[in-house]
């Protein structure tokens, strides 16, 4: 049996497929890309660690994913909000993206948590709280506190 | 385009090229998780084995604990749940020792904070204090780290609480004024914890919090009404400051995660020995670093007796004394030579200057001023080596688990220096230059200067800071 303790290739196929989505989702909570890539790698040991258990799951990628975004908002948390995002964003297609990052990096980390789920992985109500482990109230909360901010930021440029 | 079409755009942007990450190296940090992990569960039963009869904690190797023998479940129907171990009378003699740690600390804060270049008012005895809360309850790594980073490993380990409380009870002891008509200073000094309802802390940490801090668990639903418990636990620092200190904790940092907050609070009410007279504060110039002036409300003594002075290499000090056994220690950095003095702050340069203040026809000049001084000390504490507590934390001795990490520490601070005296909550600031009249020294804080507030009898430093730059206020 190929799937021994080490993963084998299952884990390789949800490493491949996960990894840079789970990347991008921390980057949209800790606003930098090298602490994004260790969070993330981070999260993909711990479900190595925990194989035998996790790959038994419906969704292991939910799993590694849920195990990142708990990290992210620890990590966002330790880090002053004015230097998430810091970096210049790649020329390619990144104007669309350049107004969003200033507004998101203005939101609580829970916030920003929120939203990642929401808008990128479209998640409802009911699994953003699932994840960030909050009452279905307390998520419905920070999507609407982080909606109406990034509505006050992205309307002022737009001004 | 509306929001949602813009976000989700902008989140779908595959701005980041194709991250492919490396599986190999992944694989390598879980084997060596996975045999460090065997390794320790070894050690651990081994421990349960010699600790059988007593409280042990055995961790099974899916991370789940067995719940401890003495744990104090957070009842959800009270407001306050504190320990029933009364306050232990103040029998440590290791007071001088926690005072040598803390004062340490307090000169290595100061060089951190020092470098942003601003004003500066913190007060180090209430930072070392609501940090020694959160000691209580670390192990490990957290522990070792945060004991090296707080000097508490310069105080005998059983013993450092007992000094904490034997610490506190000197400085609050009554306090008495020599001085005709002067009022002997005010100290109010408290400790809290907030705790989630419901959570399960060990009974062994409240009992370390009341005996030897004073502090109940005020129990909080962080869970539910985060924002409220954010402006409740603000709303009772107002109180126990007089109104000085009104927001603490700022939004965000408290959510739905939040288990715990430990708080400490320091307030200084003060009269000079001898008051500077209001007629003689007169607009005069301040030298910024940079060599600018702005015009500020000095404040003037002159043939001090009570003031002792010294001119040491590249500065001039002097301290001011309040009524009832405290003072302000001012170190004025000749022209110039402000960076190499603030670089040399320290124990060494303190009892040089303490051991060589001499009593005189001291002048002084030094700014009327207000300032408050506010950050989140995260980042400084992890520079100076209190790293595991902010992350991969062990505050086991807490509640018997690894959840615990420190997500903030917010310090602020705010001091009003005038003719009168000072009122401080949380920090302190003084003003120097020296020069030579009559057999005296002028001590004219008319460049940027250093000060500490000082407990004169156990030379705790209340506050310290440095003023670069002295609001513009007008005289009168």
């Amino acid at each position: 049996m190929v799937d021994d303790r080490w993963g084998g290739e299952s884990f390789d196929a949800l490493f491949r497929d996960s990894y840079p989505v789970v990347v991008r989702t921390v980057y949209w909570i800790v606003g930098d890309r090298e602490v994004s890539r260790e969070v993330a790698a981070d999260a993909f040991v711990a479900a190595l660690v925990h194989w035998r258990k996790v790959r038994r799951y419906d969704n292991p990628g939910a799993w590694v994913r849920r195990v990142a975004i708990r990290d992210a908002v620890r990590a966002a948390k330790r880090t002053a909000l004015a230097t998430a995002f810091a970096e210049p964003a790649p020329a390619s297609k990144a104007e669309a993206s350049l107004d969003v990052r200033a507004a998101v990096a203005t939101l609580p980390a829970q916030q920003r948590a929120a939203v990642v789920l929401h808008y990128l992985h479209d998640l409802p109500v009911s699994e953003v709280a699932a994840v960030l482990g909050c009452s279905e109230g307390t998520a419905k909360t920070h999507l609407f506190r982080a909606r109406a901010a990034l509505r006050a930021e992205l309307a002022e440029e737009d001004d | 385009m509306g929001l949602d079409d813009r976000m989700r755009d902008a989140m779908r942007v595959d701005d980041d090229g194709r991250e492919r990450g490396d599986v190999g190296a992944v694989r390598r940090r879980a084997r060596a998780r996975v045999l460090r992990r065997r390794g320790a569960f070894g050690a651990a039963v081994m421990i349960a084995v010699v600790a059988i009869g007593a409280t042990a904690l055995a961790t099974r190797d899916d991370g789940g604990s067995h719940p401890p023998a003495a744990v104090a479940q957070l009842p959800v129907d009270a407001q306050l749940a504190m320990s029933k171990v009364p306050r232990a009378t103040p029998d440590s003699t290791d007071v001088a020792k926690l005072v040598a740690a803390n004062s340490q600390f307090a000169f290595d804060l100061y060089h951190q904070l020092a470098k942003a270049n601003t004003n500066l008012f913190f007060s180090p005895s209430s930072i070392s204090t609501a940090l020694a809360l959160a000691y209580a309850g670390a192990r490990g790594t957290t522990a070792s780290e945060m004991a090296n980073t707080l000097h508490f490993d310069k105080v005998p380990g059983n013993e450092l609480h007992a000094a904490f409380n034997a610490l506190a009870q000197e400085l609050l002891a009554p306090r008495t004024s020599a001085d005709k008509g002067r009022k002997p200073l005010q100290l109010e000094l408290s400790n809290s914890a907030w705790g989630q309802r419901g959570y399960t802390f060990l009974r062994g940490y409240l009992d370390t919090l009341a005996r030897y801090y004073g502090a109940g668990m005020h129990l909080s639903d962080f869970e539910r009404h985060a924002e409220a418990e954010r402006v409740r636990i603000n709303s009772y620092v107002a109180q126990q400051t007089k109104g000085r200190i009104k927001e603490l904790l700022p939004p965000g940092i408290i959510d739905g995660m939040t288990r715990l907050v430990l708080v400490n609070t320091i307030t200084f009410t003060a009269q000079w020995r001898v008051p500077f007279n209001h007629a003689l504060t007169e607009l005069r110039p301040f030298t910024r670093l940079d060599g600018t002036t702005v015009s500020v409300p000095m404040m003037h003594r002159d043939e001090a007796r009570d003031v002792p002075a010294m001119q040491g290499d590249g500065y001039l000090a002097a301290r001011l004394p309040y009524a009832g056994g405290a003072s302000m220690l001012l170190i004025v950095p000749d022209a110039g030579h402000f960076g190499a003095v603030s670089a040399a702050v320290g124990p060494a340069m303190i009892s040089s200057i303490d051991s060589r203040l001499t009593s005189g026809w001291t002048e002084v000049w030094m700014p009327r001023f207000d300032l408050e001084w506010k950050q989140s000390l995260n980042e400084t504490l992890q520079t100076l080596g209190t790293r595991a507590a902010f992350g991969n934390a062990d505050f086991s001795g807490m509640d018997g688990t690894h959840n615990l990490f420190i997500s903030g520490v917010m310090h602020d601070a705010k001091v009003h220096v005038d003719e009168d005296g000072t009122k401080a909550a949380a920090a302190t600031a003084a003003v120097m230059e020296l020069d030579a009249k009559l057999s005296g020294i002028t001590v004219d804080a008319n460049r940027p200067f250093i000060y500490l507030i000082r407990d004169d009898a156990t030379g705790a430093i209340l506050f310290a800071g440095q003023v670069l730059d002295p609001p513009v206020t007008s005289v009168g």
